[in-house]
């Protein structure tokens, strides 16, 4: 699920700057493809988790969707004590997420309903009232801006920050050290 | 080595935080959407325009008005080729077509002939737009009549010297009175990016009927589509003009 989200986001976001940016747009000759790409991709942000939800694990999903729905007073704890490199204040334990990585995706999922619905007002802008159109174009720059330092975070913290980067092999083979995971997260029951 | 936390064993129980704070954004993000859409005012939308003579002392530039978006109301630059340049010494704007009298205007032509202010906003087919712009230029009926317009003519043809990019109107949408060949903006001299040294602005029509980087002026008995309507592109809001689209 993260691949199939997090892949089409990422080509949206690279190809929506690119056609934001005034110091890019001018140098475009390939306006046409670029926004092309850009449509698939939104396409794919949809279509992707939903194929993943109808073919995968969806018990797996849901208890994966109810753990980052649900949060208490730990997960505020975790947030509070910040998990910033080389901080010395120990972090409580975290379930299968921790807090950063639940504020994340339920950031990042709205950020994705709004570029979508936005999107589909500037794509088909001839289909709505005129003011529609400019409110979500400037909406949708807003958006892009909000969104960069998020996924930059995002990325910063699974990479490199060293409290946190362990999760970074897991999202590709899906195995993280138990060790590990009983450090940080001990309250994780699969 | 990292202290272990602290736990009460009686923790309360979780809350469902994650659904409320995604929906409070999707209700704040449709309210902004709503309010922003309130504060754009949508009655001034696509029907701001006025005509006024160059010596008019009021036609002052006006700053964006919208205090929320207004920082990002910016013009975004479209274009179907490399973005051409110019020298002013050897840029020709060609009239020719259905016309008695050929015509090869040049850059000190543009200051030199008669030329209107026209205020207008500006509107993109995507969605976007630009409040109270301010553009000099020549009416086309102006350069029409310079021409000789001769009877038979029904449209006119308008070619970019991007060598790509075209475009049409019916001869009635090119006679309005703020249809004009603009070669200033907010009295400065058209950026690079904004067609210089010269493009079409007729604001009763989106964006990208009005061609940038002006090299050609065609009158015609027939209409030739311009570069979205040879790739079968149709505006539905603008109906009539658009006839004979496949």
């Amino acid at each position: 699920m993260h691949w199939a989200f997090s892949t089409p986001f990422l080509v949206l976001l690279i190809t929506g700057v690119a056609l934001g940016l005034p110091q890019t747009e001018i140098l475009l000759t390939h306006r046409d493809l670029i926004r092309a790409v850009h449509l698939a991709a939104a396409v794919g942000l949809v279509a992707l988790p939903a194929a993943v939800w109808l073919a995968g694990n969806r018990r797996g999903l849901h208890r994966d969707a109810r753990e980052i729905d649900r949060w208490d007073r730990l997960d505020w704890q975790w947030l509070r004590r910040s998990p910033w490199p080389f901080r010395r204040s120990a972090l409580p334990p975290q379930g299968r997420f921790n807090a950063g990585q639940k504020l994340n995706s339920i950031l990042v999922t709205a950020a994705a309903v709004g570029f979508l619905v936005t999107g589909v007002f500037m794509w088909k802008a001839e289909a709505f009232p005129v003011w529609l159109g400019d409110v979500s174009t400037q909406a949708h720059d807003l958006l892009t801006i909000a969104v960069v330092p998020l996924v930059l975070g995002h990325i910063i913290m699974a990479a490199v920050n060293p409290r946190t980067n362990q999760a970074l092999g897991s999202v590709f083979h899906g195995y993280v050290d138990a060790g590990w995971a009983r450090a940080h997260h001990s309250r994780w029951m699969p | 080595m990292e202290t272990p936390p602290e736990i009460t064993p009686a923790s309360p129980p979780p809350v469902a935080v994650g659904r409320r704070i995604f929906l409070g954004l999707l209700g704040a993000g449709a309210g902004g959407l709503l309010i922003g859409g309130k504060l754009v005012q949508e009655p001034r939308a696509y029907k701001n325009v006025s005509t006024m003579p160059v010596n008019l002392n009021g036609a002052d530039t006006i700053q964006p008005r919208n205090l929320v978006f207004g920082g990002l109301e910016r013009f975004r630059y479209y274009s179907v080729a490399p973005v051409p340049s110019y020298r002013p010494a050897t840029w020709r704007l060609r009239v020719g077509g259905l016309v008695d009298r050929p015509l090869l205007i040049t850059y000190t032509d543009l200051y030199s002939l008669p030329s209107v202010y026209v205020r207008a906003d500006f509107r993109c087919v995507t969605g976007w737009v630009v409040h109270d712009n301010l553009w000099r230029g020549i009416q086309l009926r102006t350069i029409f009549q310079l021409a000789g317009a001769q009877q038979a003519a029904r449209f006119v043809t308008f070619t970019s010297f991007d060598g790509i990019y075209r475009e049409s109107f019916t001869l009635d949408q090119a006679q309005s009175e703020h249809a004009i060949v603009a070669f200033e903006l907010n009295k400065r001299p058209l950026p690079t990016e904004q067609g210089a040294p010269a493009r079409i602005i007729n604001p009763d029509m989106f964006g990208y009927k009005n061609l940038k980087w002006l090299g050609g002026i065609s009158l015609t008995a027939h209409r030739e589509n311009g570069y979205w309507e040879q790739k079968g592109w149709c505006n539905p809001l603008i109906g009539s003009d658009f006839d004979d689209c496949a």
